[in-house]
């Protein structure tokens, strides 16, 4: 019984976390809250899904999936958060242009979804790779693959953040843009690749979840919600404190769906990550953007 | 007569909408120490961010060796000018030496052999420890290595001498005087305080977006009028 908590809540984790991702990550390094990141996710999985039913092989249907992911994720970012957040000059009062505007997105996508799609549920169908036996508790290859996929970003970001020239500049755009356009850094492109980052782990999330639950047309507003859950808790723009919460999120629903039933896994968690913001308001790891 | 490496003509810019400068001719020639002297909303930060193309220039050329630069990104004009501003001039969560890396843009075996630390060694004896942790001279002195590391053409200083006790106000006169002769470096200096005159070539008095007079530094030094008009006290 232990072991079957820790590892299916790891696994739950590593999805939370990559769904987690793109939110905190495009809000850590450009401030910009937006809440089409789900969607985007959700679009690619659906393309997805629609073209492995249409019998077109796994890797083109993931690449063309990935291709719509970016390309939404990068078009929003230029063509909407931007515009918006310049349009009053920035600051605060852009984020909150931003969260309107992505908010507009995020009711729009099921919406178009529903006519472009045949079907309103999609399983993602990708290979059987069958699966691991771990002190007596079967677990999914896909399911490892979260787990594994999730320590690898969270390592591969504090890494890449904390130790190469790009992520320095990064790190410094999050800190003081201006100054960064100062000394040369494209502001601008970082934040189009910050996108696009966020984008392709939204999608890689989406199809996880496509692959263990189902993909449904609110998967994609799902998506956010949860991003948004994991990304506040953890402390707006913190990587690390997302992958905290995910952890504790993914362990206690796996606990309280095995010791008191399914029934009470997001009652008990929704308690609890009340008392969490209750004692921690800032989240559990702040972050500091600014002097 | 050489090119000048600065040179500013008939410069109208806008701030929010708002025109600020009004038909600005400013000239700073190779090596230089240019100052830029006026009260509080003179308009001398609304210059320089025009300089950097941050502002909108509505009318008038700014000329770099004599190609026009107006128009550029300000991350291609950066190439060729750096600008210290006069608040945030540094990002505050990391350490000295990522402040640098980051400004230098090379490898980090280059950036322990840059000059920088030998000019600043408060830099070395300091780079691990985050920039907000720092003082106001150790603060400024950063601010001043961020914008001489990547050794441009020109060096724009936002009234750096604000908020500085006397004591750190002579101390970075004095450096700014050093690295202009260290770097062979032409710098424009914006500043409220009379104490710049000490060091500048030649000084511009801006007030209300308009320049009001020009001169060398020693002469508008002697002059009663610029002293109580311009800046509201005595030398």
């Amino acid at each position: 019984m232990f072991w079957a908590i820790i590892l299916k809540g790891l696994s739950l984790a590593g999805i939370y976390f990559l769904i987690s991702f793109g939110v905190t990550f495009h809000y850590g390094v450009g401030g910009f809250p937006n809440l089409a990141i789900g969607p985007i996710g959700a679009t690619g999985a659906f393309v997805t899904a629609t073209f492995i039913r249409q019998g077109m092989a796994v890797p083109g249907a993931l690449a063309a999936g990935l291709g719509v992911a970016i390309i939404l994720g990068i078009l929003i970012q230029r063509y909407v958060v931007e515009p918006l957040y310049n349009s009053v000059g920035g600051g605060e009062r852009g984020r909150i242009f931003v969260i309107y505007g992505t908010f507009g997105l995020l009711l729009l996508f099921p919406a178009i979804l529903l006519n472009i799609i045949p079907s309103t549920m999609l399983r993602m169908r990708l290979p059987r790779l069958g699966s691991v036996e771990i002190m007596g508790f079967p677990l999914g290859a896909y399911e490892i693959f979260a787990i594994v996929f999730a320590f690898c970003l969270l390592l591969i970001t504090q890494l890449a953040l904390n130790r190469t020239l790009y992520g320095n500049r990064v790190r410094a755009v999050t800190q003081n843009p201006l100054l960064g356009r100062l000394i040369g850094i494209d502001v601008r492109r970082i934040y189009l690749v910050t996108a696009a980052i966020a984008s392709v782990c939204a999608f890689i999330g989406a199809v996880l979840w496509g692959e263990i639950f189902n993909l449904d047309l609110g998967s994609g507003v799902t998506f956010t919600l949860y991003g948004f859950v994991v990304a506040v808790m953890g402390g707006l723009g913190s990587i690390y404190g997302s992958f905290l919460v995910s952890l504790f999120l993914g362990m206690t629903l796996s606990a309280t769906s095995f010791l008191i039933g399914g029934v009470f896994e997001y009652i008990v968690t929704t308690l609890l990550l009340i008392a969490i913001l209750l004692i921690k308001p800032m989240g559990i790891v702040p972050t500091r953007r600014e002097l | 007569m050489s090119v000048p490496v600065l040179e500013v003509k008939g410069l109208n810019a806008t701030r929010t909408g708002v025109l600020v400068l009004r038909n600005i001719d400013l000239r700073v020639e190779e090596g230089e120490i240019v100052a830029l002297i006026g009260p509080n909303g003179a308009g001398k930060s609304t210059f320089f961010g025009s300089v950097m193309g941050i502002h909108r220039i509505t009318a008038g050329t700014v000329e770099l060796r004599g190609s026009q630069i107006q128009g550029l990104k300000t991350e291609t004009i950066s190439r060729s000018i750096s600008l210290v501003p006069q608040e945030a001039a540094a990002f505050p969560f990391m350490t000295i030496a990522e402040n640098l890396w980051v400004a230098k843009g090379a490898s980090k075996k280059e950036l322990k052999q840059d000059p920088i630390f030998e000019s600043f060694p408060v830099l070395l004896e300091k780079q691990d420890q985050e920039a907000c942790t720092l003082s106001g001279g150790q603060r400024q002195a950063l601010a001043l290595g961020i914008g001489l590391i990547r050794k441009t053409e020109l060096l724009l200083l936002d009234e750096p001498l604000l908020g500085l006790d006397p004591i750190m106000v002579s101390r970075i006169i004095e450096t700014i005087k050093r690295v202009s002769s260290e770097y062979s470096l032409s710098i424009l200096v914006s500043e409220q305080s009379p104490r710049i005159l000490e060091i500048a070539d030649r000084v511009y008095v801006i007030e209300g977006g308009e320049i009001r007079m020009t001169g060398d530094g020693k002469m508008l030094r002697e002059d009663e009028r610029i002293r109580k008009v311009y800046l509201g006290m005595t030398l």
